[in-house]
């Protein structure tokens, strides 16, 4: 009778052969307007104790709505164990604050403690990130050593600082190496294939771009020193902005030089993402945000998560069927939840 | 008869999901009957329930990886839950959009009581309880850039123990700050500076712009004030306040785009520490026996020293507001 268990679940459309699947996204800026404004509103009346659940909230209406082949994401933290986590850190980081009140040598020694619990701390919510995300009902899994964290750290804080920025592509490229080669996907790993070269293409074009706005900026600050400083206050804006789009550009060109070089398993990841749209949607947005006083937050974030998740497709060459969930135990939850107080963006 | 719910099963162990029924069992534990007749119990308190969100059904996280997804939307009544008034709750709230206009005028009058009340309030209350060795380092930092930026005076060591006597003697402020001359050249021109380490700078352009000794006086009574309520430190500290506030609304924006609108915003609160200082300057040349109207007369005649120096971005950039504002209020307080 072993063929009753295995009856599908008829709702979603299950591949039929193994292909090339397009990452979607079927939530909408209305229901994430709603839940937006109600965390907000809930974490005002209850002082922010109310962030876990909203954290949790917000992550699972994403996760749970970016679907692949059939099956969709989840996010599965526990809110309450998110809470006390939060509070065990502000209880453990309380004294700093308090002393680098007294002698602003303290706040050097509070930056000196973090500095050296950083990798720590990465690595605690890189864990904890993966192993509260589903995909259909496999885990994900995070599987660098703390030893292997640190030498990563400090070998990206080392080449960075010694090559005065140079090799700072080079940095990049192993700590998204370090992040993607330990991430598992049940019995699947990652593995990150593009070249450092590729790393160093998508930085070149917006570091040249902002290197020109500072030689512009400069040409026009001594242009402008003897007679009329309105030169450099007129060139300074557009310049400025510049700067700004280049940082935006580099992003949407790290996040195609990663995603197009990332395997899972036997399967090619690759992205259509265009630096070009992305700058616009980045800009827009920002506009959209200053000018509705940030009511069009949750609007702008749909439309740049949906953009860069729906670039993404996939060349399966497993059956996402047949993953299997890697148990994980949960004991050291409360640990991993510290490093969640300081909600550390390091996103893939 | 027990009541049953079909829900969509997954064992833990694989990426497939299977049909299966569930009901509690006498002695309260939850049943998962699959397909083929296979039952496995589970203790409903070590189970973690997920709630609904947007259109996203409900789950129940079991203890052996297993997940138990309600297609309903809604697990069924009968299932005792942990938090699951709370949750129907917060889902009522997000799917009205009563609940939802309620919210965004909630949140709108929130957000313009924490600008223009909270922040300030919050740094004036701060910048007030600091102790001063804080302000004593930021301050040695400014006043030795300002050092930097300006030429040392000319203007001669009595006229300068003159201006000194009128400062010490006369306004005999209760802390006394350092009075520095310099003369501010192209960069500063006609200008008097109040900076945290309980200094003053005034420089020799703007002392030769006066026209008597109580327009002096006007001038160290206005920057005495910006010294008492701590104005610089305030200002730093509202910085920071909106750059918190805004990044948190407008949430993965990067940093620096929200630079811009900060600045804007710092140059309005500043004018309201121009016409504080302003204020206190009047009461003490009230206190002195002197026509606040000196002030007054000062600043205009400052202002046509440095109209062409004017732009059009002004006064919303401005760190100063019009003059005219600052001698109206002077001439009120009369």
């Amino acid at each position: 009778m072993d063929n009753n268990i295995e009856t599908p679940m008829p709702s979603e459309n299950r591949p039929d052969k193994l292909q090339r699947q397009r990452f979607q996204f079927h939530g909408n800026a209305g229901e994430y307007f709603q839940i937006w404004i109600v965390n907000l509103v809930l974490g005002v009346i209850t002082l922010s104790f109310y962030a876990p659940w909203a954290k949790v909230r917000r992550l699972r209406y994403l996760y749970g709505n970016t679907a692949l082949a059939g099956n969709r994401f989840d996010f599965t933290a526990s809110p309450g164990r998110i809470l006390i986590g939060r509070i065990i850190a502000l209880i453990l980081f309380l004294p700093f604050v308090f002393s680098s009140q007294i002698d602003p040598l303290y706040v050097l020694a509070a930056w000196g403690v973090l500095a050296l619990a950083m990798p720590w701390l990465i690595r605690s919510s890189m864990r904890f990130l993966a192993r509260n995300s589903k995909y259909g009902n496999s885990r994900f899994y995070f599987s660098a050593s703390v030893g292997k964290t640190y030498w990563v750290c400090m070998k990206c804080l080392l080449v960075s600082v010694f090559s005065l920025g140079l090799l700072s592509p080079l940095a990049l490229y192993w700590f998204k190496a370090y992040q993607l080669n330990h991430l598992h996907a049940g019995q699947l790993q990652f593995k990150l294939n593009s070249g450092i070269g590729r790393f160093y293409k998508a930085l070149l074009l917006p570091y040249l771009l902002a290197m020109a706005a500072y030689v512009l900026m400069f040409a026009a600050l001594f242009a402008g020193n003897d007679e009329s400083p309105e030169i450099f206050a007129l060139l300074f804006f557009p310049l400025y902005l510049l700067m700004l789009l280049s940082i935006v550009l580099t992003r949407a060109y790290l996040f195609r030089a990663t995603w197009n070089g990332t395997q899972i398993g036997n399967s090619r990841i690759s992205t259509d993402l265009k630096p070009l749209t992305y700058l616009w949607i980045s800009v827009s947005n920002v506009l959209a945000c200053i000018f509705t006083l940030g009511l069009l937050q949750p609007w702008a974030f749909i439309r740049m998560y949906r953009y860069k998740i729906e670039s993404l497709s996939i060349n399966l060459s497993d059956d996402p069927q047949t993953l299997e969930n890697q148990l994980q135990e949960n004991t050291t939850a409360l640990g991993e939840e510290i490093a969640d107080v300081f909600d550390l963006d390091i996103s893939l | 008869m027990k009541p049953t719910a079909s829900v969509r099963y997954y064992d833990g162990k694989t990426n497939t999901p299977h049909a299966a029924e569930i009901y509690l069992n006498e002695a309260g534990c939850l049943c998962v009957k699959l397909n083929n007749g296979k039952e496995i119990l589970y203790d409903l308190a070590q189970t973690e329930y997920i709630a609904a969100v947007g259109n996203i059904p409900p789950a129940l996280e079991l203890t052996d990886d297993g997940r138990i997804e309600f297609e309903q939307g809604q697990p069924p009544a009968w299932l005792p839950l942990k938090r699951r008034q709370m949750f129907a709750r917060i889902q009522h709230l997000e799917k009205s959009w009563k609940w939802i206009g309620i919210s965004i005028i909630a949140v709108i009058c929130f957000s313009i009581s924490l600008f223009v009340w909270g922040i300030p309030a919050a740094a004036r209350y701060t910048a007030e309880h600091l102790p001063p060795e804080i302000m004593r380092h930021a301050g040695e930092q400014a006043e030795q850039a300002l050092v930097e930026l300006t030429q040392p005076s000319r203007l001669k060591t009595q006229r300068q123990e003159q201006i000194k006597a009128l400062y010490y003697q006369t306004l005999k402020p209760d802390h006394p700050a350092k009075l520095i001359f310099r003369q501010g050249g192209d960069f500063f021109g006609a200008n008097a500076a109040a900076i945290p380490n309980n200094t003053i700078i005034i420089t020799d352009e703007l002392i030769n712009l006066t026209q008597h000794d109580h327009e002096i006086l006007a001038v160290l009574a206005h920057e005495q004030g910006h010294l008492i309520h701590r104005h610089s430190l305030q200002q730093a500290l509202q910085g920071v306040g909106i750059s918190i506030f805004l990044s948190a609304l407008t949430g993965d924006v990067s940093d620096l785009l929200t630079t811009l609108p900060t600045a804007l915003v710092s140059a309005q609160y500043s004018q309201a520490f121009e016409l504080e200082a302003d204020h206190h300057a009047v009461a003490e040349l009230k206190r002195l026996g002197i026509p606040p109207e000196r002030l007054a007369t000062f600043l205009n005649r400052l202002e046509t020293e440095h109209r062409h120096n004017d732009d059009a971005l002004s006064p919303l950039l401005s760190t100063h507001p019009i003059t005219s504002e600052r001698v109206k209020q002077i001439r009120q307080a009369k």
